[in-house]
């Protein structure tokens, strides 16, 4: 036995490719601008069947009870649709469920597309559309999306191609929200608990896919639909096989097993980048709209005063943890918006890394010596990374850190009754980004700000942009409040990372953003 | 004898289940808040309706009395993850992991044995003696590494073929090859001391036929004994190698249940796991006693 | 022959026990071995002994690599990087193969691998010893009770039997849960809480031999204790298997320790450990310059402990 793993380990060390090579064969590698990889033209071929790596299974695939990435990428957009379409990179919302809309500050008015049907062969109706959104407000549910529905006081269907949203207030962010909101189909789902209705495990919906199957714990299928309301998905089935690990992920891709790697693991690109088995693929860069930040419990002590927590962003080498965690691939932000659109003031730079100044600030803020203990997530090399080197920085300033793993679920529990001195966590923000449960100083219990921060220029501000519904004018005030973050340092904001979309030479059509993959607009070549 | 061990079954299901129970609701992080997750959506009010759903409002010696109770009819309640049953989801999980235990099991006597024997009759020589070493680092691979390693190798991934169960069972098997060669080798050795095979070898008996007609049967035992002990940990030992190979079973459906502090699941898996364990364990005990008949009455 | 003599005798023991020792005495001075402040050196005038474990206030900020650059006298340690330090002589290479620089190569980190292999020995050696410790002790404890009792064994016989059958990841994952902070204690008192039904049931076998041996029986007729019974006269001749059953257990907790560490569970960062070290190799896809280090010290402390406890059984059994 011994003897034929001796046999593995040489044949692994030769797979390793631990040799230089001098012809750098490999993928080619498309570094995506912010608008979007360019979709591959070619003329676009019909049938076949795409394998997509996903890192974890969903538990229910219904919008409103689980809300996590992986259920999105099944379902929306994909199965199921939603009343407007977002473009990921644009976020230009065009309609769909809902052919034509009227805005005012009192109510939102729906027309809804006739002749579109649910994959069971039942009529789509406003009935569909009244269920879902009653059933997104109801607190008991719980869904995500329940606070984007704030501003609405009252849901009606005049007839069975309209819907009216009253309003109470006026909801700048509420079409962007519709954008996200799949429709259920309420006749699937009447009297029936949202958790264990059958729709939940086989969604119904009205989009280019139908669903096919679910085989636990392996893979998820869906399949084209032939009576689809709008223009034909080119591909036959999309398969979402579930590969927890990514390393074993990247394995089977470089087998040919996967055809797409949303992400390919951090650490592995300068290999991928020379790796002969690769020629032919596609590597597509580009930021995700996400960042990763050190949150603060602004309630313990010291933590509480802005200059402290300014002093202890500069004693951060934040770009050694760049360099570190994402071997330089990310892009160091300075606050809560998305870095291209109009309302990140690109003007802010991050605070340098400078150890004698927040020397100077601490002893300005009458800290002598500081002891903070650090939530990491048991499991998540990023953040055990950041956790090491904080450690070594912080102690030059004679602040002491403690790192405490703990498992998700002490995680989540410590940081909503802001039992912890500080946590690492990623955001991911929407291209017209609310920021009122993260900041408002009424979200430190029920909402998600948990570092309990509470400022009044910042409370005012949050809800000013919530009420204006002119573009320019809320971009204005979302850049005061982006400086007003900059200069208060409730998180350290540290960087949106990149990420490494990898794309097998037969896949065509397919961009990779935020919010998943077009899958309706890819191809196979044969 | 038998229905004596039979009888105190029960208490030890009771036990395990109440340990259990306990000890996952000591464990801090509630699983209404896991759910919810990072979601903006989490009300007092969704929160508290999650909890009325799957009656965790209700005090705990009245929670675990409803479930002693349901389970006597094999009803381990609703996952909390995705409200299906928890049966249903350990049905799903159980056929790959009896897989795994049954083929490693196979593995590993079917090795162990031959490899013992032989390690047992060239007692002394030298390559017995780099053989036992080489068997020690067998020993000491972590199961980690020798799983990714195969999976490098070659080894496929995901579903239920033969390939990928062979794989996962081998690396599971390592341990217990190792651990049970060693043990028949020092069996074999001790019954060929024994007197009635030194009678044997006096009246002429040449070696080869000792060792495989006398020694054999009695060192063969003990290593059916053995099985009883090497069954949970193959049973936990398998989420490293499930999750290498992409297999859906028992031990990766434990570490989520763990993470996620699904109290009906992991109260299943464990009533699961321990009726697995001791049906073997039984199976074990009868065998050795149908083997040999003197020890049959001597079960305590 | 006397038991020492057969400890001897038993292949391998000798070299296993010199292996243990070896591992100990690293362990202990791992301080001295490899850090990142030199074993003594004169700097700005003033002369520092051991300044590696004093640790003096003037050094804070500087490494033997800087020292060296500004052309202070100095003696490093044969490795001269500490386990921590990320970028030593203000440099981060981060996972660097083998190179002169560094024996073993850098992290993920940048940190140096042989010093993390070195200072690794420490939680190995502790986590091994505290389990082994907590285990051999409650199985005892538990094992000799049983065997004195009929009422006391139906009970106990139970709870040895549902420690047995228990599923033991989850219970070191429950353990893990339950404690705030992971710590080498908590990983091992997780390790021995999964261990100790093993040892009291052999310990229970040998103590049930023991009872009805002449010497207890005579110490029954004259009309001990129970508890003098139990500890004086039971206690030592059932105490072998579980004697064998730690030194195995050392080699044992060290793999367990390597398992938790790939789930996310083991001792936490910046720690290190071998378990940490192997997680790494896994997460770099497995370069044998990474994957090998720890795997070798896993393998030697094993096959040192399974020797040495294999020498221990050949000594302490009456055949």
């Amino acid at each position: 036995m011994r003897r034929a793993l001796v046999l593995l380990l040489l044949l692994a060390s030769c797979k390793r490719g631990t040799e230089t090579r001098a012809a750098a064969a490999g993928p080619t590698i498309i570094n995506c601008p912010e608008s979007g990889c360019a979709a591959n033209d070619g003329p676009a071929r019909d049938g076949g069947e795409l394998r997509v790596h996903v890192e974890a299974e969903p538990a229910i695939l219904c919008d409103l009870v689980e809300h996590d990435v992986w259920s999105r990428w099944i379902v929306e957009n994909q199965v199921a649709e939603t009343l407007f379409y977002q473009d990921p990179f644009s976020g230009a919302l065009a309609p769909r469920l809902a052919e034509k809309f009227e805005l005012d500050d009192k109510a939102l008015t729906l027309h809804l597309r006739a002749g579109v049907r649910w994959h069971d062969g039942q009529p789509f109706t406003a009935a569909d559309v009244v269920f879902t959104l009653a059933t997104a407000r109801d607190p008991k549910v719980g869904a995500d999306q329940a606070a984007d529905l704030a501003p609405v006081a009252a849901i009606r269907a005049p007839d069975e191609k309209t819907v009216v949203l009253e309003l109470a207030r006026p909801a700048p962010f509420l079409r962007q929200a519709l954008a996200h909101i799949s429709i259920l189909p309420e006749h699937a789902y009447r009297g029936l608990d949202l958790r264990k209705a059958p729709a939940s495990r086989a969604p119904i919906g009205t989009g280019p896919f139908r669903f096919a199957a679910w085989h636990s714990g392996e893979e998820l299928v869906v399949e084209r639909n032939p009576d689809y309301w709008g223009p034909r998905a080119h591909l036959e089935r999309i398969r979402f096989r579930v590969v927890r690990d990514r390393q074993v992920a990247y394995e089977l891709y470089r087998r040919g097993e996967l055809d797409v790697m949303f992400r390919l693991p951090a650490g592995r690109f300068d290999e991928a980048r020379t790796d002969a088995r690769l020629a032919g693929h596609r590597l597509l860069a580009w930021t995700m709209r996400t960042y990763f930040f050190v949150v603060w419990n602004t309630r313990r002590g010291p933590l509480g005063d802005p200059r402290v927590r300014r002093a202890l962003t500069m004693l951060i080498d934040r770009a050694r943890f760049t360099q570190i965690a994402f071997a330089g691939h990310a892009r160091p932000v300075t606050g809560p918006y998305p870095p291209n659109t109009p309302s990140y003031d690109a003007a802010l730079h991050p605070w340098p890394y400078d150890p004698d100044a927040a020397r100077a600030l601490l002893a300005e803020a009458g800290v002598k010596s500081l002891k903070l203990t650090f939530l990491v997530t048991a499991g998540s090399r990023t953040v055990e990374q950041l956790a090491t080197l904080m450690k070594e920085d912080l102690a030059r300033a004679g602040v002491e850190l403690d790192v405490a793993m703990v498992d998700f679920a002490v995680q989540l529990d410590r940081l909503r009754h802001h039992a912890f001195d500080a946590s690492a966590l990623q955001w991911t923000m929407s291209l017209e980004q609310d920021n009122f449960t993260m900041f408002h100083s009424s979200q430190a219990d029920a909402g998600q700000n948990y570092g309990a921060w509470k400022n009044p220029d910042a409370d005012a501000l949050l809800e000013k942009i919530r009420a204006t519904s002119d573009d320019d004018a809320r971009h204005a005030l979302d850049r005061r409040f982006h400086a007003l973050v900059h200069r208060e340092q409730p998180y350290t904001f540290l960087s949106a990372p990149e990420v490494q979309t990898l794309e097998a030479p037969r896949v065509r059509g397919l961009r990779p953003s935020t919010d998943g993959f077009n899958f309706a607009e890819a191809w196979i070549a044969p | 004898m038998l229905l004596k061990r039979l009888a105190l079954i029960p208490p030890t299901l009771v036990g395990i289940t109440l340990a259990t129970f306990l000890l996952v609701h000591l464990a801090p992080g509630d699983p209404a808040t896991a759910r919810a997750g990072n979601g903006r959506g989490v009300s007092a009010e969704s929160l508290a309706a999650f909890r009325h759903a799957y009656g965790l409002d209700r005090p705990l010696a009245a929670r675990y009395a409803a479930w002693l109770g349901r389970s006597l009819t094999l009803d381990f309640g609703d996952s909390l993850v995705d409200g299906r049953p928890v049966r249903a989801k350990i049905a799903e999980a159980l056929p790959s992991t009896l897989a795994l235990a049954l083929l490693a099991t196979l593995f590993a006597y079917g090795l162990a044995v031959p490899l013992g024997c032989a390690l047992a009759a060239g007692d002394g020589r030298r390559w017995a003696r780099a053989g036992s070493a080489i068997l020690y680092l067998g020993y000491a691979l972590p199961a980690a590494a020798a799983a990714m390693l195969l999976l490098y190798a070659g080894a496929p991934y995901g579903g239920r073929g033969a390939g990928v169960l062979t794989a996962g069972a081998a690396c599971l098997s390592i341990a217990a090859i190792v651990r049970l060669a060693r043990y028949q080798r020092g069996a074999l050795l001790a019954a060929l001391r024994a007197d009635y095979v030194l009678t044997a070898r006096a009246a002429g008996a040449g070696p080869a036929r000792v060792i495989l007609r006398h020694a054999l049967r009695n060192a063969l035992l003990p290593m059916v004994t053995l099985l009883g002990a090497e069954l949970p940990a193959l049973l936990s030992g398998s989420v490293i190698v499930e999750q290498v190979f992409g297999l859906h079973g028992l031990g990766w459906l434990g570490f989520e249940a763990v993470l996620q502090r699904d109290y009906p699941m992991l109260l299943g898996l464990a009533t699961v796991s321990a009726v697995v364990t001791l049906a073997g364990v039984l199976a074990a005990d009868a065998a050795y006693g149908a083997i040999d008949p003197r020890l049959r009455e001597h079960r305590a | 022959m006397s038991r020492a003599a057969r400890f001897r005798r038993a292949p391998g023991a000798r070299a296993g026990l010199a292996v243990l020792i070896a591992l100990v005495l690293v362990a202990a001075f791992a301080g001295l071995l490899a850090s990142d402040l030199p074993l003594a050196c004169r700097a700005e005038g003033k002369f520092y002994f051991l300044p590696c474990v004093t640790r003096p206030l003037a050094l804070a900020g500087a490494d033997n690599q800087l020292l060296r650059a500004s052309g202070a006298w100095l003696i490093a340690p044969p490795i001269p990087y500490g386990p921590e330090s990320q970028h030593p002589g203000g440099v981060t290479a981060v996972l660097q193969p083998p190179s002169r620089a560094h024996l073993f190569g850098t992290d993920d980190r940048g940190r140096d691998v042989a010093a993390r292999l070195v200072h690794g020995t420490r939680v190995a050696l502790a986590v091994g010893l505290v389990a082994v410790l907590l285990y051999v002790a409650l199985g005892l404890a538990v094992g000799v009770t049983a065997a004195m009792g009929r009422r006391a064994d139906l009970v106990l016989g139970r709870v040895i039997e549902v420690g047995l059958t228990f599923p033991t990841l989850f219970l070191l994952l429950a353990i893990q849960g339950l404690t705030a902070t992971a710590s080498v204690v908590e990983v091992g008192l997780a390790i021995a809480l999964t261990q100790w039904p093993h040892v009291a049931r052999l310990v229970r076998a040998e103590a049930l031999r023991a009872m009805a041996s002449p010497h207890v029986e005579a110490a029954r007729a004259i009309g001990a204790s129970p508890a003098r019974l139990g500890i004086v006269h039971v206690l030592p001749l059932a105490a072998s298997p579980a004697l064998v059953a730690g030194a195995f257990g050392v080699g044992q907790a060290v793999l367990f320790e390597t398992a938790l560490s790939f789930l996310g569970f083991g001792v936490p960062a910046p720690t290190a450990s071998w378990g940490e070290l192997l997680g790494q190799a896994q997460a770099a896809g497995l370069p044998l310059w990474l994957l090998l280090p720890p795997t070798g010290a896993i393998a030697l402390t094993v096959v040192a402990c399974s020797l040495v406890g294999d020498g221990l059984r050949r000594a302490l059994e009456e055949t």
